[in-house]
């Protein structure tokens, strides 16, 4: 019993997006295992990493996002366009839009990958 | 989840290429910035052009003169401030459209209204995505209200006073702001609107001391004038004596 799932696990390939920020937004924008915290109003450039089954996939490898929850419109995820002139580069842009959490659905090459928790939180005074 | 691993495409470039890209970036609009100087604009934060400031009304902190052009890119914008931005990109051939993301700035008609303090984003859309960003400093404004002329004001005449609008440290809170005008009491003064609402024509009415107030969203600012005696008319008092014998010759029966 206890092998099955694991046998079924090891079926599925498992898709994983890390993401890191990649601008330097006027507040911090936290990314950590707990996932995204960003504060209302900021925008922050993130360069996202697609994984299957723990191992880097190349640049061709197309990344979506998918907003989910209760109140998907806390927060906005745009794809970076032209020559963004950062750090690293660059593919999207989250933005904290209003108060409140959701969640982040990465599509890998239009397969699911494991959801990212965002909250986003009040500016400090 | 997220971190643990060593992100296979990072490229970290040391942080003073960065500022010397943006640099670059911000002059990258070489001569169309020299065939049409502007003063009111600043580089976008991911180095791909420049936000260009707007005023839509007069009375805007950012443009002090004629009411249109802006002295530079304000550092603070007023909430309940209306105003505009576009975005001129060092790329000719991209033509992104301006407008807010989040709920600290909404669209309005073409316009944006600052609606709540914070550092606030506001993005260069293009078709296919995000081109470039810039977060403004919204505010809650503080107001002062300056009188042209000095010294009590005789009834019968107009006083313009002005207000402006700063973010508390000194600096202009930009935005073309809806000032609403209230004297105490109501009375004793008449306000004549002009054509900017951040000034107001003070007709004075009774003599005494009254309170003009300008007020915009939870700011308010109160001036105080004094209202003198009208002047004294020189044929009036030629005519007292006169009107004086008359009721004097009235009281005594004299009248025919």
């Amino acid at each position: 019993m206890t092998l099955l799932p694991l046998l079924l696990a090891g079926c599925t390939p498992q898709y994983e997006v890390l993401l890191s920020v990649a601008s330097e937004p006027p507040l911090p924008v936290s990314i950590s295992t707990d996932g995204i915290e960003i504060p209302e109003g900021i925008a922050a450039a993130v360069t996202a990493y697609p994984y299957k089954d723990g191992e880097p996939l190349g640049d061709d490898t197309e990344i979506d996002f998918v907003v989910e929850g209760i109140d998907v419109d806390v927060v906005d995820v745009t794809p970076v366009s032209g020559a963004f002139a950062g750090a690293e580069d660059a593919d999207f842009v989250v933005v904290g839009v209003s108060l409140g959490e959701a969640e982040l659905v990465p599509l890998v090459d239009d397969h699911a990958a494991a959801p990212i928790s965002v909250r986003v939180v009040p500016q400090p005074d | 989840m997220l971190e643990g691993r060593s992100p296979p495409r990072a490229r970290r470039w040391p942080s003073a290429l960065v500022v010397a890209s943006a640099v670059v970036s911000s002059l990258a609009c070489g001569p169309k910035c020299e065939s049409s100087p502007r003063r009111g604009y600043t580089a976008g934060e991911f180095g791909q052009g420049l936000f260009v400031w707007q005023c839509v009304a007069p009375g805007d902190a950012a443009c002090p003169g004629d009411g249109t052009s802006p002295r530079r890119f304000p550092e603070a914008v007023a909430v309940g401030g209306r105003f505009a931005v576009w975005y001129d990109a060092s790329d000719p051939n991209v033509s992104p459209s301006v407008r807010s993301p989040t709920d600290l700035v909404l669209d309005d008609r073409g316009e944006l209204v600052a609606v709540a303090p914070g550092l606030a984003a506001v993005g260069a859309y293009v078709d296919d995505g995000l081109y470039d960003i810039l977060h403004l400093r919204i505010v809650e404004p503080v107001l002062s209200v300056y009188a042209e002329g000095a010294g009590p004001l005789p009834v019968g005449e107009v006083r313009t006073l002005s207000v402006e609008a700063t973010d508390g440290e000194g600096g202009a809170a930009a935005g073309a702001l809806a000032y609403e005008w209230t004297a105490s009491p109501p009375g004793a003064v008449r306000l004549v609107e002009r054509d900017r609402r951040d000034r107001i024509d003070v007709i004075a009415q009774q003599e005494g001391t009254v309170v003009v107030t300008a007020t915009v969203g939870g700011a308010s600012r109160g001036f105080e004038l004094q209202i003198a005696p009208g002047p004294v008319d020189t044929a009036a008092d030629t005519a007292t004596p006169a009107d004086t014998a008359t009721d004097t010759a009235a009281d005594t029966g004299s009248a025919p």
